[in-house]
């Protein structure tokens, strides 16, 4: 059963964007995107496909430089963070990996790189924090393989445990679920409720899956050119937010307190 | 010489014993003075190095072909101990160990060689290396007619032979004179144009090369201008144009010449005035060195031969 | 509980678990006695046969000394070195580029020591002016910098170090630019072709004390930023986008990594002329028989290199002895060898 969500008008604001534009040469993709993003909350990006939701995380990750707007991380302006500082502060998990030879645990490793600096003269608490998300993720069993011999999911559950590892403040994960079965997913969606209500991260995570993004605090739902909506998952679902995104009428049903995304059988039209 | 002055000193007046005992001095300061100045002979080489010489190398090491011919025609081959790939003439030095070409030189093989003196070409490379080692080198390069003579009398000096390298160089200009002299006579009009290809895409050798140097000598006009410098590789169309009397190729190319497009109307592959030497010719034609004459001839005889 | 209590202790030690690291110190003992080996063998090899060469070092004389210690040894310590060099460069360059076939040649070192070389012979025989000075410098020093000067103009034209991309292509154009430029140039003096040639072949032969050192002392400089900046090679591996977002400089890296890939590079090439393959094998060799991370990487495969430039050369003076083949000639036939076997393997196992 999911833990009921804090009060969001309490939490602090830990990063905000405002009047954000986005684009890839001539194609523009966000525009005009204003966000808050609190202390303590699990947000669920959803929208179809094109709608621009990695490249939300990308320019909230600072990856990305926007056309237009701000970003303030922690009251700061992104840019004005030294790029080490915004590491501590920030993790962000790409979409898809790119194949490397290293071990799991090289990987994990790496996560700790914006606190054991260029040496890696590795101290007991950065061994003690990839000893933790590797716990949590479950892929402490293969820690010493390579990550080209994982399956996809496992390969999934150590770049997730390498995130975990940087212990920031912020989590931008891009489709974190990609690769793993059910259990491991609701794992991996009570892994991230767990971080936002218990350790006071800000987690935002695009999500694929509807029913595991309305499981969320907060749903931010973007539809062509900007955002439809952003705000509980009551807000959303009152709202029409999804079908209006999705241009197409999207069924939500509730089953024992749970949001459930039923998809329709019967041909469109 | 010096008992004989010393025997008149010894045996005259006071006065003339003075004067022999001057005359004796004299006459040991002279041959020493001629000792000394055989002793150290300072010879400055083409890349501006003085090099002195205490006395005349007796173990040689050539790399260049033209050196090693200059060298042998001076009579001092057996001084010889290894010579580069390509030297070929004369044929006592085909029995002698081969140190590569001036560029990839075996240096262990020099060097074991013990030799006292290394003729090469300008290069820095090998020389600086070889200097090193705590041998030496002397460059020299000869490029045209007119060094050819400058090389003889240097290397002669440098072997101690300066009345042979004297010889040596009247016998060739004067060869080269009569030669010439003789092509002039037998000409008729301005002389034949000619095209001398020196490698396959059509390099030609302009008047400003040795080649081109001894065909002017012969009286034949060359096609190429002056001011398109020593090798200009020509577009094959200005061959045609120029329309060539008498052409010079390589033996295998003799037989493809009218396959180039155009080339079957020139008046050489038309008539035939095609001129080719074997290699062993073409070497004394191509290296300036003392067989200049030779190579004369061999180009005199064939351009008598096929011309209008 | 009592399965993670060793996982931990793994962890916390930061040691590889123990048969891999078994694995790596047997293969850098078995490179050090294959690196003596060959140094061995490259007093024993040359114009002589191995038996008057060994008579020799028993019973030394003033002539055989010049020749075994002045002319053997500082060949064969300095093409280790060379090859070590460009090891060390190949190793770097497949890092910083993420593509296996990378090789420290990308760019376009080799026709910048081309045209240095041209340059450098051009102005030594016409001394104009402004350019004896550069006759002076000799041909290593030319090659030398020729080869930095087109890695600078590489990435002056790829606008800094951005992307990777870029600076590939960038590399391939610098290439042409400078080929066309030596080209033309050599139709002004066509004789200065052969030497330039043969410089580029390559050749071991020219390597003295001097130069020995010279390249030894780069290899210092070189070794130690590239190993100091190997975890920033790791997380390469894990993307350009994730690398920036865990704190990596993207550009001072890049510029870092390939400051020290331009100058390992050029070094080797002015002393030794353009020596194929060994950049690119070496790496793939270490990857072949170890599994290792970057900062093994870097240790491992300048060793690598160095044992194959060393048997390049021995192979090239002993196989027509006395007369020598260009050692350049000896990696390629070998190196694409290995290439085939590769391609061979990889399409046999699907």
């Amino acid at each position: 059963m999911a833990e009921p969500a804090p009060n969001p008008a309490r939490a602090p604001v830990v990063l905000a964007c405002r009047d954000l534009s986005v684009a890839y040469g001539a194609r523009v993709v966000l525009e005009d995107v204003s966000l808050d993003i609190c202390a303590g909350q699990w947000t669920a990006v959803v929208g179809p496909n094109g709608s621009g939701k990695s490249t939300l995380l990308r320019t909230l990750a600072g990856l990305t430089k926007p056309r237009g707007g701000t970003i303030h991380l922690q009251g700061r302006r992104l840019s004005a963070w030294p790029r080490r500082e915004r590491a501590r502060c920030l993790a962000w998990l790409a979409q898809t990996a790119a194949p490397t030879e290293l071990t799991a645990t090289e990987v994990v490793a790496l996560g700790r790189f914006a606190h054991s600096g260029w040496w890696a003269h590795r101290k007991a608490d950065d061994d003690a924090s990839m000893h933790r998300a590797m716990l949590a993720t479950g892929s402490l069993s293969w820690a010493q393989r390579r990550v080209s011999t994982l399956s996809g999911g496992e390969r999934q559950r150590v770049h997730l445990a390498r995130v975990l590892a940087v212990e920031a403040q912020i989590l931008l994960l891009d489709e974190p679920t990609t690769h793993l079965d059910p259990p491991h997913q609701e794992d991996v969606a009570r892994l991230l409720r767990e971080q936002a209500h218990r350790c006071g991260v800000s987690v935002v995570s695009a999500i694929h899956d509807l029913s595991l993004a309305l499981t969320a605090d907060r749903l931010i739902v973007l539809g062509h050119r900007g955002v439809v909506g952003h705000g509980s998952v009551p807000d959303a679902l009152a709202g029409d937010w999804l079908s209006t995104a999705f241009r197409t009428p999207v069924n939500i049903v509730e089953h024992d307190g749970v949001h459930l995304w039923r998809p329709a059988l019967a041909p469109r039209h | 010489m010096i008992s004989h002055w010393g025997s008149i000193s010894l045996r005259g007046a006071p006065p003339a014993r003075m004067v022999g005992g001057a005359a004796f001095a004299l006459g040991l300061a002279l041959c020493v003075g001629g000792a000394a100045a055989r002793a150290s002979v300072v010879l400055r080489d083409d890349l501006k190095r003085e090099v002195a010489f205490a006395e005349p190398p007796r173990r040689i090491v050539s790399l260049l072909p033209s050196l090693t011919e200059t060298v042998c025609a001076l009579g001092a081959c057996d001084r010889l101990v290894a010579t580069d790939r390509y030297s070929n003439w004369p044929a006592q030095v085909g029995a002698l160990p081969k140190a590569g070409g001036i560029d990839d030189a075996q240096i262990e093989l020099i060097v074991s060689l013990k030799p006292d003196l290394i003729l090469l070409s300008r290069s820095q490379r090998i020389t600086g290396r070889l200097q090193d080692l705590g041998l030496t080198c002397f460059a020299l390069n000869t490029d045209s007619y007119p060094e050819i003579a400058h090389t003889v009398r240097v290397i002669g000096e440098i072997l101690g032979l300066p009345e042979r390298a004297e010889h040596l160089n009247e016998t060739i200009s004067s060869a080269v004179r009569a030669i010439g002299a003789q092509a002039m006579a037998r000409r008729h009009g301005d002389g034949p144009s000619v095209y001398f290809e020196a490698d396959a895409p059509p390099y030609a050798a302009g008047p400003s090369s040795f080649i081109g140097e001894l065909l002017t000598l012969l009286g034949a006009r060359n096609i190429v201008a002056a001011d398109l410098g020593p090798f200009p590789q020509l577009n094959p169309e200005y061959v045609v144009r120029r329309n060539p009397d008498v052409i010079f190729v390589s033996p295998s190319q003799v037989m493809h010449l009218a396959e180039r497009p155009g080339w079957d109307r020139i008046r050489a592959v038309k008539e035939q005035r095609v001129c080719s030497f074997a290699p062993a010719v073409r070497d004394s034609i191509v290296r300036p060195g003392p067989r200049v004459a030779d190579g004369m001839r061999a180009l005199a005889e064939c351009l008598e031969r096929v011309s209008p | 509980m009592s399965a993670l209590r060793p996982a931990l202790a793994d962890i916390a030690a930061g040691r590889m678990q123990g048969a891999a690291s078994q694995r790596l110190g047997a293969w850098l003992l078995c490179c050090l006695a294959i690196t003596l080996l060959l140094t061995a063998g490259g007093l024993l090899i040359g114009t002589t046969s191995v038996e008057t060469s060994w008579k020799w070092l028993l019973s030394p004389d003033a002539q055989s000394s010049i020749v075994l210690w002045q002319i053997r040894l500082p060949r064969t310590v300095g093409a280790w070195f060379a090859g070590a060099l460009l090891g060390l460069a190949g190793a770097v360059a497949q890092g910083v580029f993420r593509n296996p076939l990378a090789e420290p040649y990308l760019l376009g070192t080799a026709s910048g020591a081309a045209l240095g070389v041209t340059v450098c012979l051009m102005a030594a025989d016409a001394s104009i002016g402004g350019l004896a000075w550069f006759g002076k410098l000799g041909v290593t020093g030319a090659a030398c910098i020729g080869a930095c000067a087109a890695t600078l103009l590489t990435v002056t034209l790829s606008r800094g170090v951005v992307q990777t991309a870029s600076l590939l292509l960038s590399g391939i154009v610098t290439a042409f630019l400078l080929s066309a430029v030596t080209s033309l140039l050599l139709l002004t003096k066509p004789d200065i072709w052969r030497e330039m040639q043969t410089f580029l072949l390559g050749s071991t032969g020219f390597i003295s004390w001097s130069s020995t050192a010279l390249l030894g002392v780069v290899f210092c400089i070189c070794v130690v930023p590239a190993t100091l900046l190997s975890r920033g090679l790791d997380a390469l591996t894990l993307g350009e986008d994730t690398a920036q977002s865990l704190g990596l400089s993207l550009p001072w890296l890049r510029l870092a990594l390939l400051g020290v890939v331009a100058l390992a590079t050029s070094t080797s090439v002015g002393q030794v002329g353009i020596v194929g393959f060994v950049g690119l094998i070496a790496p793939h060799l270490v990857r072949e028989t170890l599994s290792v991370n970057h900062r093994q990487l870097l240790i491992a495969a300048p060793l690598c290199g160095g044992a194959l430039l060393q048997a390049a050369d021995l192979v090239s003076r002993w196989i027509i002895r006395p007369a020598e083949l260009p050692v350049g000639a000896v990696t390629a036939c070998v190196g694409g060898t290995y290439l085939v076997l590769l391609l061979w393997r990889r399409s046999r196992d699907g």
